[in-house]
């Protein structure tokens, strides 16, 4: 291919930046793209951040300790007796057989 | 009793670790009567493989590994006969980020805080979480899965049954919107929600 590289929108650049993120660009998608972010600030930022969230996102904690969550978002004490009972249930006949 | 390395009775299991599981199906999952399934489902697989927990892990982290597998457990039989999204709702929504010369309605600006910083940031996390709900379930399910998760994109494609351009379009739109949605919201007052 000997077409030259094409000058891309802001939308276009975005789409790349997220492709880059899931996997790797042609010679051309990358070509393109930095030409674009050689003129662009707002698509540099906004690679930036895609990386940054990238990097920090399977850090997600798993629990939230430190905040107490809101109260539709805990368990409600009837399931909580519902399924201590079931375990007590389980364990007990486990145990006995 | 969380930090040791040998199991507790299963008996407090509930106080201690329900509420957490709870909280953790239902960022993902988005339906009470299902997360609430899963603790319970998770609690009662981790009795039957009570003597195969090594102890490398807290007890916490054990139960969190096997709530992981019920999730996409769950993912998988749901989404069995459910037709993929629409992508071109996906697509409007993409669109809506841009003007009609494809530029950004509203640039991106300078983050000032440090990754270091935002990781141990609890209030963060809570943003980031309200972020997430304002997304279509399905997407913010593709979107943990790959990005939080590190699930490879064939098994997420199977696990959601739609093809990869569509789980390709599911992350782009999710990746534009909570980025657009942290920025407006935490990075440009580098505080929590004020709402």
């Amino acid at each position: 291919m000997k077409n030259e590289i094409k000058i891309i929108s802001c939308k276009i650049a975005a789409e790349l930046i997220s492709k880059s993120l899931d996997r790797k660009l042609s010679l051309y998608e990358q070509a393109s793209l930095e030409s674009h972010l050689a003129i662009c600030g707002a698509c540099v930022s906004f690679l930036k951040h895609l990386n940054f969230l990238n990097k920090i996102l399977p850090q997600y904690p798993q629990f939230i300790d430190n905040i107490t969550p809101p109260a539709e978002e805990l368990l409600s004490q009837e399931s909580k007796i519902r399924i201590r009972k079931i375990l007590r249930d389980k364990d007990f006949k486990n145990a006995g057989s | 009793m969380s930090k040791s390395n040998i199991i507790s009775n299963p008996d407090h299991w509930v106080d201690h670790y329900s509420d957490s599981l709870f909280g953790f199906a239902l960022t993902r999952i988005r339906n009470r009567e299902a997360a609430e399934n899963l603790v319970q489902e998770t609690f009662l697989a981790a009795l039957q493989a009570k003597e195969h927990f090594s102890g490398k892990s807290s007890e916490k982290t054990w139960l969190i590994g096997i709530m992981k597998h019920k999730i996409i457990d769950y993912f998988r039989h749901k989404y069995r006969e459910i037709p993929a999204t629409d992508l071109q709702t996906e697509e409007q929504a993409i669109n809506a980020f841009f003007d009609r010369s494809e530029h950004f309605k509203k640039q991106p600006t300078h983050w000032s805080p440090q990754p270091r910083e935002i990781v141990e940031n609890g209030e963060f996390w809570k943003t980031f979480e309200k972020c997430l709900q304002k997304l279509p379930a399905q997407t913010a399910q593709a979107f943990t899965l790959r990005e939080i998760d590190r699930i490879d994109h064939k098994k997420i494609c199977k696990v959601l049954n739609i093809s990869s351009t569509n789980l390709w379009v599911m992350l782009h739109r999710a990746r534009l919107q909570l980025r657009h949605c942290l920025e407006s919201n935490w990075f440009e007052s580098y505080g929590p929600f004020l709402h």
